[in-house]
């Protein structure tokens, strides 16, 4: 059986941000792929390079940054070779990105009907009374109640979570082969983080969207991604199938994070597990393995020699010397 | 009126740890007139809240943005003022300032109302009890020194010398695991945790009996969040202090509460010990919200039974009739439209508001087997 060819397919990615103290290694030597209608879920604290990492694929970096490594291929096409005028066809109507703020993407001017009908008449080209039809119809995918009525509101009149379904109803239009969302349901309450979040996992199974949530909640991935990627300080530490990363990571901060969020399910009033201190300088990041000043298992071998970066080509991979090679219980017992 | 005498008389025989009580305390902002003179429009944003805080221990008040947690917060210290209520107190007497370990003879002072007390009265009660928000240094003046900003509650009571205050904050500061040299730098560039240390230290200046938490950690990094919900827990058995917490994640709750409240539009709809909610929540919306939570297993998430409320939080201008949730409610009768519930003991302690509470509320949390 040969698999799929990947829908996206990033090779040694490097966008930096050249500040007047120094250049921001923000994303530095990142390989992934992701398949068709493959769920990954990108994880890290923030500043670990996972906007950026958006941010690069739509062809979005804004000086002082810019790609300065590395190939984006979508679809087989590096992404990056593009003009912009060849990067606009693909953005929204390839490849949809959602933010945290809904508001980036609505123009609180029109009504939140016109904007869903403009989508429709240029990117579809449909005619008004269709395009009218499709967008009550997607206001009502998105369970907007009365959507006859609501056509005709502007973005200011829905609650948050109305907005960020808009959103994603707005971004589903055109039936993109890959949608990245960027922290959606960070601004949000939990109740319609639900809402939101059952919408884009019913969204995605109907019409087998590929999508990248990004987000900095490790609960959040468990219930939609099928893979997941850790990043830390600009590089991607440890990745695979959500059910064993979760169950078994491999990289110490992997299971540092892990460890360190109360959970809902557990009564326990012990001691969190805590990494020490804060995410490394991204201008001068560690040598050798970035994480190794708040590793408890770091050794000399740590400090001055980089481990071996996950490369995208196997399913399961740990950028660790040491990878797996901790065992919860009796490392526990021994601190 | 009667249902605060009720929860007068259950909490009688534990009355002696209570340092903070709080009775159907409410708060109506003005929102606007319509025309020149006619009907004022108000929104109630705290709707009648009681709940005790005991010493030693930790209340938290949970619930999504808007339910009015922050706002009982500053009707507490009456950094606003109540619109109605009581707020009873109990300010130890002569707490020492500082190197305090011994417990508290808080429980022995009288009760002082603090919505009636005197402006000496409520000077002495807020050395005794301070509060932290989520980002203490945001609404400070830049230019202010870490021990501009840890000293300023000693200066603002008159407390000690210029050399005093400098002790006081070096030892303020290793208090919350800073470096003492951190006294004379601008917090500006600090971390997030570090600025929430920094928020801690200041509080913690006059040595209160009571902390109000108002989203401590919600604006952390997990790994961070975890260092200061610990930091949190170690001052709390080495000052012997009391907690009222605030926050949103349910999670976090669960981890560090003795009991909690949990509001919504502005009402307590159900309250009990931390094992009593999270074991068998009874309230629709308690359990909505626990079913909401992630958690993050992918095994337990693909299990779990979420109930997705419909609608939207309505307006805290125009309250619906009856029970406020009935408008999102999955168990909605036609008795919650007519009759409004009452807080009431539906078993020892555990005390909610709805005229159906559900028993099934076990798997919400975690899937049956
Ligand atoms: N416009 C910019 N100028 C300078 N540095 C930037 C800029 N945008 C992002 N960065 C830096 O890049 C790093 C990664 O940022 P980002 O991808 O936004 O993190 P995340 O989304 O994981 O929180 C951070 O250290 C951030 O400070
Ligand atoms: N100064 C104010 N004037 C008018 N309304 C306010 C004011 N402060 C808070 N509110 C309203 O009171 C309600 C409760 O707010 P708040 O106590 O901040 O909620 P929470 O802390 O639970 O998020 C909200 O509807 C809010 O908009
Ligand atoms: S009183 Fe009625 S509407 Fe309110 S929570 Fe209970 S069942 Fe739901
Ligand atoms: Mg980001
Ligand atoms: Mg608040």
């Amino acid at each position: 059986m040969t698999p799929d060819p990947p829908l996206l397919d990033v090779r040694d990615l490097r966008t930096y941000f050249l500040t007047d103290s120094g250049d921001v290694r923000a994303v530095d030597g990142i390989s992934f792929s992701m398949s068709k209608g493959e769920r990954l879920g990108v994880v890290g604290e923030s500043g670990s390079g996972k906007s950026v990492t958006a941010a690069s694929i739509m062809g979005l970096i804004e000086p002082p940054g810019s790609v300065v490594g590395g190939q984006i291929r979508f679809r087989g096409q590096d992404l990056l070779r593009l003009s912009e005028r060849e990067m606009q066809k693909i953005r929204g109507r390839e490849i949809a990105i959602i933010f945290q703020d809904p508001m980036t993407a609505l123009d609180p001017v029109f009504t939140v009907g016109s904007q869903l009908t403009e989508t429709l008449r240029i990117h579809r080209g449909m005619s008004r009374q269709e395009a009218r039809t499709v967008a009550i119809d997607t206001l009502a995918d998105v369970h907007i109640p009365s959507p006859e009525k609501r056509f005709k509101d502007y973005p200011h009149q829905f609650s948050g979570g109305m907005r960020q379904r808009v959103v994603i109803a707005m971004a589903l239009l055109c039936d993109p082969a890959l949608l990245i969302a960027d922290e959606p349901t960070t601004a949000l309450d939990v109740t319609s983080q639900a809402q939101v979040m059952d919408l884009m996992l019913g969204l995605a199974d109907d019409r087998g969207t590929a999508v990248m949530l990004i987000t900095h909640d490790l609960g959040v991935v468990a219930g939609f991604c099928e893979n997941v990627q850790v990043m830390y300080a600009g590089e991607i530490i440890e990745r695979g199938p959500a059910g064993q990363l979760y169950a078994n990571p491999e990289h110490p901060y992997t299971r540092g994070l892990l460890e360190s969020v109360p959970r809902l399910d557990d009564d326990s009033q012990t001691k969190l597990y805590s990494i020490r201190g804060v995410a490394p300088s991204m201008i001068q990041p560690p040598r050798g393995c970035r994480f190794w000043p708040r590793c408890d298992y770091a050794t000399d071998k740590c400090v001055s020699e980089r481990p071996r970066s996950c490369c995208g080509d196997s399913p399961k991979e740990c950028a660790c010397h040491f990878a797996g090679q901790f065992n919860l219980e009796t490392d526990r017992a021994g601190v | 009126m009667s249902s605060q005498e009720v929860v007068l008389t259950a909490a009688k025989d534990s009355d002696s740890d209570v340092v903070l009580r709080v009775r159907d305390l409410t708060k109506r902002f003005l929102v606007k007139r319509r025309g020149i003179s006619g009907p004022a429009q108000y929104l109630q944003a705290v709707a009648g809240v009681s709940f005790d805080v005991k010493e030693g221990q930790t209340l938290s008040l949970v619930g999504e943005s808007g339910c009015g947690k922050s706002t009982t917060a500053r009707c507490v210290l009456r950094l606003i003022e109540p619109t109605s209520g009581q707020v009873l107190f109990r300010s130890p007497q002569g707490r020492p300032l500082a190197g305090d370990t011994s417990p508290s003879n808080q429980s022995k002072a009288p009760f002082i109302d603090l919505t009636q007390a005197e402006s000496r009265e409520l000077r002495e009660a807020r050395r005794n009890a301070q509060i932290v928000f989520q980002d203490p240094i945001a609404s400070l003046n830049p230019r202010m020194t870490v021990q501009a900003i840890v000293s300023e509650p000693l200066v603002a009571h008159g407390v000690g010398s210029r050399a005093f205050r400098a002790e006081r904050v070096q030892e303020l500061l290793q208090l919350v695991g800073l470096k003492p040299s951190y006294a004379t730098r601008h917090p500006r560039s600090f971390s997030g945790g570090q600025r929430q240390r920094i928020g801690i230290a200041r509080a913690l200046a006059l040595n209160p009996s009571l902390v109000i938490l108002d989203e401590p950690v919600s604006a952390l990094d997990v790994s961070v969040q975890a260092q200061v919900l610990n930091l949190l827990d170690d001052l709390q058995q080495k000052l012997g202090l009391s907690y009222l917490f605030i926050a949103h994640d349910l999670a976090v709750v669960r981890h560090v509460s003795t009991e909690i409240a949990v509001m919504y539009l502005g009402k307590i709809v159900e309250r009990a010990t931390q094992a009593d909610l999270f074991g068998s929540p009874l309230h629709p919306y308690t359990q909505a919200l626990m079913s909401a939570v992630p958690i993050p297993d992918p095994v337990i998430e693909l299990k779990r039974r979420r109930i997705i409320l419909s609608g939207e939080l309505p307006s805290a201008i125009r309250r619906p009739t009856g029970c406020s949730f009935r408008t999102r409610c999955p168990v909605v009768q036609e008795r919650c439209v007519q009759e409004e519930p009452q807080l009431e003991e539906q078993l020892p302690g555990h005390w909610v508001s709805c005229h159906f509470p559900q028993l099934d509320g076990s798997t919400m949390v975690t899937p049956s087997a």
